[in-house]
């Protein structure tokens, strides 16, 4: 921002940094324990006053200085040329902290350039002694440059005190110095035994070669005690978020760290198989070695640097070269403003594309290349959509910690998912919907007259959905739960709960699932045992018996799977079904019908592209979609559910995420499902309140299901009213999870954005809390607050509002409607869909019972309210004018 | 555009300006002679190889892939210390200019290499030539970015070239202060000559003397050829910049006249033959073109007191332990150098 960028498109300036680096690392460690090596061997030579191994350190060190005077200083002065032509921010950063560093580190290769110069040249002119003096500066002014640079590399991944005090001295001496001093020395007399194997090898003579290949490999293996104390001394200074985030996060550790700790490994036992071989056959396996030994170092430093990011400096600097307080400003700034060498105007709706690359050039060029060599962004962008795109780069920095959090205003986020989206061709505007048509208009059901039993009917949830996606994956199988109380009709009414035969049968366009989604086909594998066709998890078909549970006070059956696509190739969210209630003899006692929703309309392919399964109908998990969604959660949890997919194995979410819909425990260590799935997108959405309910649940308004559809939706209210919005949904639920370590990940990145501090979060377990009518409606009074979030029923004191009963042991949906769809509901495929029960016994699309409808199931009147209090007052709301009081106005 | 607008924020300096210029001038000052001396020979042992008459011996000082070592590693800390005070600058010419920039690296290990190929003597007529070559070449770039660092108002060529591959050849300045560079080398190159021949215990002899001779007449011609080269420099810089250099700054104006008294001096003195005083005059001339380098870096800046202006917090303990350990390291080379000489001289005797 500060300073210009260089465009490194194809190659990236990690990539070149890693070369330079890498290369040099590797030459000058060795310059620092070869310097010791010849020291030592060269005090061997004289005190056994043995000539041949004198040889050997005479040609060695000519090697030594061909090698490592030039190559290794030289490139010492690439990595500086390339880190600050890739982050000069960082870099000026560096030398203004440390520049006294640099210069003293300057004297030391001053010093080793002349003594090594001194010791080859005036080898056999010098005394012995005066010799080993020089050989002996040499090492410690080698050992020095080492010292002193690695306190610098050190601070780049932790600063240590610096960070507050701003102390040379804090940032030098800094907790991972020293465990990398005794590293890094451990590596220099381990490469010096490795390159001393090139110099025994150009012996002649057999004995004399086989014991300089012994001193070789003793030098190559004994320092790896220090190498491992030193390594799990570096490990364990390092800060557990920097440890996590490179060893378990960042998907590009793990390629470079096997092949780094292979390498080592094989150098190991190549270093051994050199005891035994012939000369021809020990220099290929000296040359493998070498490379090993490349590879080694190459995967070691990868993981240092891997370990650092986002950060250049941690706490200091991202590896981009802004600075928090850039970030922070760029929020509310803009970027581009701030940014010295943009050359780039105010952004507009025209601009937005190359405004931008410009941003992309600011903030992500510094890691990725386009279309390059390295970290290419171009494969990592491809499963997601422009509006994806805007909600992943909401989650940077928060969720992907090992990336810089995205600097700048939202209208820049959209310039630059704009950018992203343009560079695979795809729209870089937001998805536009389909206008879906009004509800069929349809005539209220007549008023049904009073028999000798009361029939009620409701679903659980008041929705069900499915992923129709299962031949790659199951969301949810299709399992929609139905239950009723049929009631004897009395001064004293009673529950009927034996003695009778309650069936139920789907409307006949939905009897066959099995033809219309591949559940079934993949039961097997996404199960673990095969399901009858059109039969459901409990063994329920689309038509059967309820039976009836003395617990929950009604009848039920269980997992009845329907699906809302008709036989007709109609597509049906509210399919009817009819339940009917039959004693001992047969006869009909009563009869209901009640709508059971079920849906396939998940918005999933707004952020992961594809298209809809069923685009006539706006349903259905498409294929790309379901695809770019198991590579995403591959690329981010190690998994390899796209392979499973592909090979015929689709894989139900629940088989590792506990799920209580399902009864499912899932995997140890693995969060449950919802609060997987809400924690993540929480931290990937940039949509605000209800609009983030409706990318994923059957809710939106341009919907065929518009699912939320009853009494409070009428009432202006949204889902975030009784749920929380999107952030405070998630944290109840990872708060109820934190013995899983993934919770406290997903939470440390979303307690920033929380709109109710995390402190204050009452913790939930899914489907069995959930918020309550009394939240707001205070001894079942007039709303007393619009705000039930964070007070949850499904306890012992207060059982869930789908589960209890009232005083008298009805229970509430009986009379209310399920959740969601609460009576009076406005069903969106016909009119009266959802009331028809309330209308059939009152006339009235409002609670049974309401209105003075006691009625319905009592024979005389009853002056008094023995279900809940208040309930025999007027019902409150607009409809009632329209049903009741134009009634009332006609009896005038 | 203005320019200064471009000029990135400075970073705070851990101690007062003049600390850093002042070391980087130091430390320039022999990188200088010591690149200039590997250039130097390689430039004019070449041209002996080219002449008929040249002796059966190396024309190529034996010392040179040395030199070249303690050259590179000399030209390291004024680079350390300028990008303080001057990385603002720096960091942004490299970067518009990164290619070219960064291939200096790659070369100077070829041209490190081929130095020690001419050092063991194969084919010397072309590799001699060529490593002097990929170093002027060096020296090209280098000159290039240190220019192009100095006038914010070239920089605006970043919005059309991202690819760090623009050289701009068209600051007049550049030209001239490469061939400065150049000459300098050759000049040097005869110098050293001179020096190598005067050092010797047979320097009374003939024929050691005409080679001294040789060495100064180069020598003197070469520094004749500076003096209109360092005219031609003063001549295109900006015409407010060049009033500053003949009259109008006192202090600016001091060292030019400074500095072409102390070339005169050296020409004559190495007309004449005097070997050390020539050493002498060229070395006083040296400080001079050192300090008008650094004087000019500062009279290009439109904003006045760049060098002032940089925030300034005090840290005395790193730098106190730099100059210990630098004087430390001096003693100790000191000692190593001795102790090379003596053996050399207890083997001659």
């Amino acid at each position: 921002m500060n300073y210009p960028i260089w465009e490194l498109d194809f190659l990236g300036g990690p990539t070149l940094v890693a070369l330079v680096s890498v290369i040099h690392v590797y030459v000058a460690q060795f310059a620092v324990g070869g310097g010791i090596f010849l020291l030592f061997v060269d005090w061997r030579a004289q005190r056994t006053g043995d000539d041949a191994l004198l040889d050997f350190v005479r040609a060695h060190t000519r090697f030594f200085l061909l090698l490592t005077m030039v190559f290794g200083g030289v490139t010492g002065v690439g990595i500086w040329f390339t880190i600050s032509l890739v982050n000069p921010a960082a870099t000026s950063l560096l030398i203004h902290e440390f520049v006294f560093g640099w210069a003293t580190e300057w004297v030391f290769f001053m010093l080793e350039i002349v003594a090594l110069l001194v010791y080859h040249y005036a080898f056999d002119l010098l005394k012995p002694r005066d010799r080993l003096k020089v050989a002996g500066i040499y090492a410690f002014a080698a050992w020095m440059s080492l010292v002193i640079i690695a306190g610098i590399i050190a601070f780049m991944l932790t600063p240590g005190e610096w960070i507050e005090t701003g102390s040379f001295w804090d940032g030098f001496f800094n907790p991972t110095f020293l465990p990398s001093v005794v590293f890094r020395t451990s590596v220099a007399l381990s490469l010096a035994g490795l390159f001393a194997l090139i110099t025994a090898m150009r012996a002649r003579f057999e004995p004399i070669r086989k014991r300089l290949v012994r001193i070789g490999v003793a030098w190559l293996l004994l320092p790896s005690v220090g190498l491992m104390l030193g390594g799990w001394w570096y490990l364990a200074s390092v800060p557990a978020a920097l440890r996590v985030r490179a060893l378990e996060l960042n998907p590009e550790a793990d390629v470079f760290v096997s092949h780094g700790l292979v390498a080592a490994g094989l150098l190991l036992v190549l270093a051994l198989l050199m005891l035994v071989v012939p000369r021809r056959v020990g220099q290929v396996v000296v040359a493998l070695m070498l490379l090993c030994g490349l590879m080694a170092t190459g995967g070691f430093e990868y993981l240092r640097e891997i370990a650092r990011k986002p950060w250049v400096i941690p706490g200091v600097m991202y590896a981009n070269g802004l600075t928090p307080a850039d970030v922070e400003q760029a929020r509310s700034d803009g970027l581009l403003g701030m940014a010295r060498w943009d050359f780039f105007g105010d952004l507009t709706e025209a601009n937005r594309v190359p405004a931008g690359r410009e941003l992309f050039n600011l903030q992500c060029l510094a890691c990725h290349t386009r279309g390059g060599v390295y970290n290419d962004i171009m494969p990592r962008i491809e499963t997601l959509t422009y509006d994806g795109l805007r909600a992943w780069l909401e989650g940077m920095g928060g969720l992907h910690s090992y990336m810089p959090p995205f600097a700048g205003t939202p209208a820049e986020r959209d310039a630059l998912a704009a950018y992203l989206a343009s560079l695979h061709g795809k729209s870089f505007d937001s998805h536009e919907w389909a206008e879906r048509p009004a509800p069929r208009s349809a005539d209220p059901p007549p008023r049904q007259e009073p028999g000798e039993h009361v029939l009620l009917a409701w679903n659980d949830l008041g929705m069900h959905c499915l992923s129709d996606a299962e031949d790659r994956f199951s969301l949810l199988p299709p399992a929609n739960t139905l239950e009723a109380v049929l009631i004897h009709r009395a001064d004293h009414p009673t529950r009927v709960t034996e003695g009778v035969t309650l069936r139920y049968a789907v409307d006949e366009k939905h009897r066959d699932p099995a033809s219309q989604v591949r559940f079934w086909e993949h039961s097997t594998s996404l199960l673990g045992q095969p399901l009858e066709p059109n039969v459901g998890l409990a063994g329920k078909g689309l038509e059967g018996q309820l039976e009836h549970v003395d617990d929950a006070k009604a009848w039920r059956a269980e997992a009845i799977p329907v699906v809302p696509y008709a036989s007709d190739g109609s597509y049906d969210p509210y399919p009817l079904v009819t339940i009917e209630a039959l004693d001992e003899q047969g006869t009909l006692l009563a009869r209901t019908q009640v709508a059971l929703p079920t849906t396939t309309e998940m918005r999933c392919l707004t952020c992961h592209g594809g298209d809809w399964r069923r685009e006539e109908h706006q349903a259905g998990i498409g294929d790309e979609t379901a695809r770019n969604i198991l590579a995403l959660h591959d690329r981010d949890n190690g998994t390899d559910l796209l392979e499973h997919a592909k090979a015929g194995e689709p894989v139900q979410c629940q088989l590792c995420h506990a799920d209580p819909a399902l009864g499912a425990a899932g995997e140890p260590g693995v969060l449950s499902l919802s609060a997987a799935l809400h924690g993540w997108h929480a931290n990937t959405m940039h949509l605000e309140r209800a609009d983030a309910c409706a990318s994923c649940h059957p809710a939106h308004t341009a919907g065929a299901t518009r699912c939320y559809r009853g009494l409070h939706a009428s009432r202006g209210m949204d889902c975030t009213m009784c749920h929380g919005d999107l952030g405070e949904h998630a944290a109840s639920l990872l708060v109820a999870e934190l013995d899983i370590a993934a919770a406290q990940l997903l939470l440390d990145a979303l307690e920033p954005k929380l709109s109710t501090p995390l402190a204050d979060i009452q913790p939930r377990q899914p489907w069995l809390n959930e918020p309550d009518c009394s939240s707001c409606h205070v001894g079942f009074e007039a709303p007393s607050t619009y705000d039930a979030f964070n007070t949850w029923a499904g306890t012992e004191e207060l059982p869930l509002f789908r589960e209890r009963t009232g005083m008298m042991g009805l229970r509430c949906p009986a009379c209310h409607g399920s959740p969601h769809a609460l009576y009076p509901a406005a069903n969106p495929v016909e009119e009266h869909r959802d009331n028809l029960q309330p209308l059939r016994y009152t006339g009235l699309p409002f609670p049974v019972g309401s209105e003075g409808s006691c009625d319905t199931c009592h024979t005389t009147e009853w002056p008094f309210a023995p279900h809940h209090a208040n309930m025999t007052r007027p019902f409150r709301g607009h409809e009632r004018r329209a049903w009741v009081v134009e009634e009332d106005q006609a009896e005038e | 555009m203005d320019p200064s607008a471009l000029v990135p924020t400075p970073d705070t300096i851990p101690a007062p300006a003049f600390v850093f210029e002042l070391l980087g001038a130091v430390t320039l000052f022999l990188h200088f002679i010591a690149i200039n001396v590997v250039i130097g020979n390689l430039l004019v042992g070449s041209w002996k190889l080219f002449r008929p008459r040249s002796s059966s011996s190396s024309p190529f000082w034996k010392g040179l892939p040395h030199t070249l070592a303690l050259a590179i590693n000399l030209g390291v800390a004024p680079l350390l210390f300028m990008q303080v005070t001057w990385g603002t600058h720096f960091y942004t010419s490299s970067v518009i200019m990164a290619v070219p920039w960064l291939l200096v690296v790659p070369t100077l290990i070829l041209a490190y290499y081929g130095l020690y190929v001419v050092h063991a003597g194969k084919a010397q007529m072309v590799t001699a030539p060529l490593v002097a070559l990929l170093m002027l070449g060096i020296a090209f770039v280098v000159v290039n970015n240190m220019t192009l660092m100095l006038e914010p108002g070239r920089w605006a060529v970043y919005e059309r070239a991202r690819n760090g591959l623009d050289l701009n050849l068209s600051m007049p300045l550049i030209w001239p202060r490469w061939l400065h560079f150049v000459v300098a080398c050759v000049a040097v190159g005869g110098l050293f000559q001179a020096v190598q021949e005067g050092w010797r215990r047979w320097r009374h002899n003939k024929v050691v003397r005409a080679r001294r001779t040789r060495g100064l007449k180069i020598f003197a011609w070469a520094t004749k050829v500076q003096i209109v080269v360092g005219i031609v420099q003063i001549a295109v810089l900006p015409p407010g910049l060049r009033s500053q250099f003949l009259g109008k700054d006192p202090l600016l104006t001091a060292l030019v006249v400074a500095g072409l008294l102390l070339a005169l001096g050296a020409i004559i003195a190495g007309q004449k033959l005097r070997l050390w005083p020539t050493v002498g005059f060229y070395l006083g001339t040296m400080a001079v073109m050192i300090g008008l380098r650094q004087a000019l870096r500062v009279a290009f800046q439109r904003v006045p007191g760049h060098l002032l202006n940089l925030p300034v917090d005090t840290d005395p303990g790193p730098l106190l332990v730099f100059l210990a350990c630098f004087v430390a390291g001096l003693v100790v080379v000191a000692w190593m150098v001795r102790l090379v000489l003596r053996a050399g001289e207890g083997d001659a005797a």
